[in-house]
């Protein structure tokens, strides 16, 4: 059995109402602490790479795991608790839309761990500062200023220490400022063992050396070809 | 171009064959199978859903916290903010109520009937009846049109990405808080439409008693029956149509106009469960 954290093979899927194009044949291993950053294609920014990953859009050809474990072949329950475990921030509009901000980030840590409301919150704001944002937004996402919710989508994804985090464009709109928090986020994430897919359209994040990829993956159409293998 | 003539067209013709006659007939049946069969799988699908629902309902392991603030949530739309409707609704019953008494009834009866009268028109049938259309109307649709919304702009992949049931999510808070909501407006409809009918009574001077003797005249019409079909007429029927309600809205299309129709076959399935649903519990209880 494999040791990667989430590996591709051969994926194939198909675009939905959701997507700009579908992906085909796609592999890729990604292991513990490692980066694969992947550049999007120009009109094609939203693909089903990051659902695929999660097990949520079954592949029509090849084979997605998790931790080891096919997507295919775990039960709903165990999918669900494997779910746990990605921290995503997602393409927008990537928000529950009954929910204010603040219950829309500690909505996973409050479904999944028997931790305090406290001591989630109390995470959340600090990663809150750390994102630059003033304190927890308590408002509906459709009242809030996209760069703030970008920043609080980067709050989202880091909660609860995940072992992936699937990171889709996490700077549009908010680069540069984002940058330097991001990257702490990033690495602290790394050292402790977590494995980061990015995607990113933005070609100063792609020559970004301070990222250190571990893989880099070009976007074409909607096939994915390796461009680079630290 | 030369005409054929017809004597030859039909000769040419081969002779139609009785099987060929049946080929219309059988197409007709064709689509009234196709039909009932669709109609069944439909009922069957409902049923697997509703099944699936109070088997998480019973199951303490699915009311973990954020299940929870959701079920508060959809109590809190669907039932508190309901309550001024279903008082005016209750009171205006009330009061049609008491006029037609006085106008049919105050010269051959005493007041002591006005409590069997009460039970049996508002406690048995108006009551949870009213209370139900009001719920699917104002509640039922709201959900059909939030979760097709929630389907066609991927909302239900956030809630999933981040590893939540979409059955726990969605469908039981909403379907547990449509009961929750509809019993408790049934029983305030029940108390605003008698305090309407005695109020009113005294009102245009009608033979209602004492207000004493009018409670304890009603609560003596009430049978063991007519309890049980309270309660059943006010908690079934809800669990139908948030059920039918949300696989409505979970079910719609892709694309933002295929909300309304999510909507109109929520709303339509929902009030023909209801009726169906009524008439048998009434059948059960009474017949």
């Amino acid at each position: 059995m494999s040791d990667a954290v989430l590996e591709f093979q051969q994926v194939a899927a198909e675009g939905g109402h959701l997507y700009d194009c579908a992906i085909w044949q796609v592999s890729l291993s990604l292991h513990r602490a490692e980066l694969a950053l992947v550049q999007l294609e120009e009109g094609h920014l939203r693909i089903p790479l990051a659902d695929v990953a999660q097990g949520l859009v079954e592949p029509v050809q090849g084979s997605v795991c998790f931790l080891g474990e096919s997507w295919s072949s775990l039960a709903l329950d165990a999918k669900l608790a494997a779910r746990a475990k990605i921290g995503r921030v997602f393409e927008e509009p990537g928000w529950i839309s009954e929910l204010d901000i603040d219950e829309n980030i500690t909505l996973s840590q409050r479904h999944h761990t028997r931790r305090t409301e406290s001591e989630i919150r109390d995470e959340a704001s600090k990663l809150a500062r750390l994102f630059s944002l003033p304190g927890l937004p308590q408002s509906r996402p459709s009242s809030v200023r996209p760069p703030d919710l970008r920043r609080a989508a980067c709050v989202r994804g880091f909660m609860g220490e995940p072992e992936l985090l699937i990171l889709e464009r996490p700077t549009a709109g908010v680069y540069p400022a984002i940058m330097p928090a991001l990257m702490a986020s990033v690495n602290k994430a790394r050292s402790r063992g977590a494995a980061i897919l990015w995607t990113t359209d933005n070609w100063d994040v792609w020559n970004d050396p301070g990222i250190k990829p571990t893989m880099r993956y070009k976007m074409t159409g909607s096939q994915m070809s390796i461009e680079e293998e630290n | 171009m030369a005409r054929i003539p017809d004597t030859v067209v039909s000769s040419r013709t081969p002779p139609r064959h009785w099987f060929d006659k049946l080929i219309p007939r059988l197409a007709l049946l064709a689509l009234v199978g196709e039909f009932t069969l669709d109609q069944v799988r439909k009922i069957l699908q409902m049923l697997a859903i509703v099944s699936a629902v109070l088997m998480a309902a019973v199951q303490p392991s699915s009311w973990r916290r954020s299940i929870r603030s959701a079920l508060a949530r959809k109590v809190v739309s669907s039932g508190s903010d309901a309550i001024g409707i279903v008082c005016v609704l209750g009171i205006a019953l009330g009061i049609l109520l008491i006029i037609q008494y006085q106008l049919w009834l105050e010269q051959i009866v005493q007041s002591r009937f006005l409590g069997p009268i009460m039970v049996a028109v508002i406690v048995r049938e108006l009551g949870p009846l009213l209370v139900n259309l009001v719920v699917i109307a104002r509640s039922g649709s709201a959900i059909a049109a939030e979760l097709a919304l929630i389907h066609v702009s991927g909302e239900d992949r956030v809630v999933e990405g981040q590893g939540l049931d979409l059955l726990l999510y969605y469908i039981l808070p909403r379907t547990i808080g449509l009961v929750i909501s509809t019993w408790c407006l049934t029983l305030i409809f029940i108390a605003c439409s008698f305090l309407s009918v005695y109020i009113g009574g005294q009102w245009i001077d009608a033979k209602t008693g004492t207000f004493w003797d009018f409670t304890a005249d009603t609560l003596s019409a009430l049978a063991p029956p007519d309890v049980a079909n309270l309660l059943l007429k006010s908690t079934i029927p809800a669990l139908l149509s948030g059920c039918i309600c949300c696989a409505a809205g979970l079910d719609a299309g892709d694309t933002n106009a295929s909300v309304p129709r999510a909507c109109q076959i929520g709303v339509q399935r929902s009030v023909i469960a209801l009726f169906i649903v009524s008439a048998f519990i009434s059948v059960v209880a009474y017949v």
